[in-house]
């Protein structure tokens, strides 16, 4: 739903796909729509009522200032852009569209009446080939609804689409006699004029909705992103000299979790230069670069968000406030962070596996597998950085391997064990704990 | 379907059961219904009192031959059709945009389309609906 910068519930719409499906928030509406200035609008995504029964919906899903990309009266368009994409927890539709010029079996107009909340009406019947007003708009024009079946439409459906038997956009509303208590028709201006009507951009939807030039005469439509992660935690918050552990409350999707990407900033006074320090395909994980410590300090403070990239790749906003945060020292320059779990869908050149005991006391092993043949490298790192053994350094086969450490004569603490193998860098910690004699 | 108007004669009679216009002037001379542009000065209702056309200008015209056309916040169309002295109009349709706060559009389209007859002094013009015992005065300054 369109509401103007007064608050006016001014009309309906909906997003709209195109052939590079890359999730670009256009929102299809009518052209007579376009009063006052779109840069100040608002658009309402889900006013609905959570069932069948006539409750109100959330009115705080929304997206300020819309452009206009595209529009021409004759058959009553407007392409507007949003000024963001709308996140992932307003879990969106981009609905499809067809565009040859024969009429529905049977459709849907989705709209909000009156400015209500979300209704759907029903035609059983074809639609039918029509002008609109006659000494204004072109012949055949327009589809016009004989009678809804089942619903209607009222002030504030201006420019709510009409969708075929395939769920697929074929118009959007311009106008009509249809309201409640008639059965009387309803106009709505073709998607398959509108798509090459025009010499240029700015009058058709061609370019928009098939930026890749592909030509195809339908599109299916497609969720919206991810959902955010949402609770975003440092597990361990007190655990000084340990790595902080973040966890969070799973994202979905209907085309299900890739992996969760982690980004970091390094000052709690300046949360903008997030950098993506690592990926994870579960819930949790352990940030290897930063060693928790009792500082207090500002300058020690370290921020983590989330965000979730489904199967398609597509990902999510980053996790909202509160961020979570931890006193830590950075250890940058180590080695790289590691999510809990491999983030790859395919299986990873190699991999490095937790080591066991541990803690441990002095002795522990360690094991790693190699998808090919490769030039491997095994070193252990104390909580300074420094090496303190090179256990592997050479050619090993493909394969599970296992390589014993004694820390005899090492200290108590933190250390880190860094793999590398066919350009890929794992790296874990293990804790020796030397009891006292 | 077609609503029934009757064109009225100016008769005092009239214009007191309606309380529409203030007084027959034959200084003036009249518009015509078909061409100018008229806008809603006042709704009358049953009990005399008159209000306001609301936030949004209401505006009608007749645009021969046949067209009846309205505007508010949405653009309303139908027919008319004049014929020995009679007047009628069909359903107005029209776009869907939503309404202004203190718009009257739905108002106008109800006096519209109930409407039975019409009176027009100089520039004023003056449309009855249900049963005459309500009124729309209009102007145009074309």
């Amino acid at each position: 739903m369109i509401i103007t910068s007064t608050g006016t519930r001014l009309c309906s719409g909906a997003l709209i796909n195109n052939t590079r499906q890359d999730l670009t928030p256009f929102f299809l509406t009518a052209n007579h729509c376009l009063v006052g200035n779109p840069n100040t609008w608002i658009i309402m995504f889900n006013y609905e009522s959570p069932g069948c029964t006539n409750i109100n919906g959330p009115t705080n899903q929304t997206i300020s200032g819309t452009m206009t990309v595209a529009n021409n009266s004759v058959s009553d368009f407007a392409l507007l852009s949003l000024g963001q994409r709308p996140p992932g927890s307003y879990r969106t539709y981009y609905a499809g569209w067809s565009r040859p010029n024969i009429p529905a079996q049977w459709s849907v107009g989705i709209h909000h009446p009156r400015g209500d909340i979300k209704k759907i009406s029903h035609d059983y019947d074809p639609v039918v080939s029509s002008d609109y007003e006659p000494e204004r708009y072109l012949p055949d024009s327009h589809w016009k609804v004989r009678d809804w079946d089942q619903g209607t439409t009222e002030p504030g459906s201006s420019g709510s689409s009409l969708f075929d038997q395939n769920r697929r956009i074929v118009g959007q509303l311009h106008g009509g006699w249809a309201a409640c208590g008639n059965d009387l028709p309803d106009y709505y201006g073709k998607f398959s004029m509108s798509w090459d009507y025009g010499s240029s951009s700015s009058t058709r939807l061609r370019d928009w909705l098939d930026p890749i030039n592909s030509g195809p005469s339908t599109l299916d439509g497609m969720e919206g992103p991810p959902t955010e992660p949402t609770n975003v935690v440092i597990t361990n918050p007190n655990q000084i000299g340990m790595s902080p552990r973040l966890s969070w409350s799973a994202s979905s999707s209907p085309h299900g979790i890739a992996y969760y990407q982690i980004f970091r900033t390094p000052s709690y006074y300046n949360p903008l230069n997030w950098t993506i320090i690592g990926t994870s395909t579960s819930t949790s994980y352990t940030d290897f670069e930063i060693v928790i410590n009792n500082q207090s300090s500002a300058y020690d403070r370290f921020s983590d968000r989330v965000a979730a990239v489904d199967t398609r790749g597509f990902s999510s906003n980053p996790s909202g406030l509160p961020y979570a945060n931890v006193w830590g020292d950075p250890i940058f320059g180590l080695a790289e962070s590691l999510p809990d779990s491999v983030t790859a869908v395919d299986a990873p050149a190699a991999q490095l596996k937790q080591n066991y005991p541990n803690p441990f006391n002095p002795r522990t092993e360690i094991e790693f597998n190699l998808q090919n043949r490769a030039h491997v490298s095994l070193v252990i790192y104390n909580i300074l950085g420094r090496e303190v053994a090179r256990l592997v350094d050479g050619v090993n086969e493909a394969g599970y391997h296992r390589v014993a450490w004694d820390a005899t004569d090492q200290p108590s603490g933190v250390y880190f064990y860094s793999l590398t193998a066919a350009d890929l860098v794992n790296t874990r910690y293990m804790i020796l704990l030397r009891y006292p004699c | 379907m077609h609503t029934t108007i009757r064109m009225l004669s100016l008769t005092a009679a009239v214009l007191a059961l309606s309380g529409c216009a203030n007084a027959i002037s034959t200084q003036h001379v009249n518009k015509e219904l078909a061409g100018p542009e008229w806008v809603v000065l006042s709704f009358r209702d049953i009990d005399g009192t008159t209000t306001a056309p609301g936030t949004i200008a209401l505006i009608v015209r007749f645009i021969p031959p046949d067209t009846l056309s309205a505007k508010g916040d949405n653009e309303l169309w139908g027919r008319y059709a004049i014929q020995n002295g009679m007047l009628s109009t069909s359903k107005l349709g029209g776009t869907k945009r939503g309404l202004s706060p203190g718009s009257r559009e739905l108002d106008l389209a109800q006096a519209l389309e109930n409407a039975t007859a019409y009176s027009i002094d100089g520039n004023k013009l003056c449309i009855y609906y249900f049963d005459k015992t309500r009124a729309i005065n209009l102007v145009t300054n074309e």
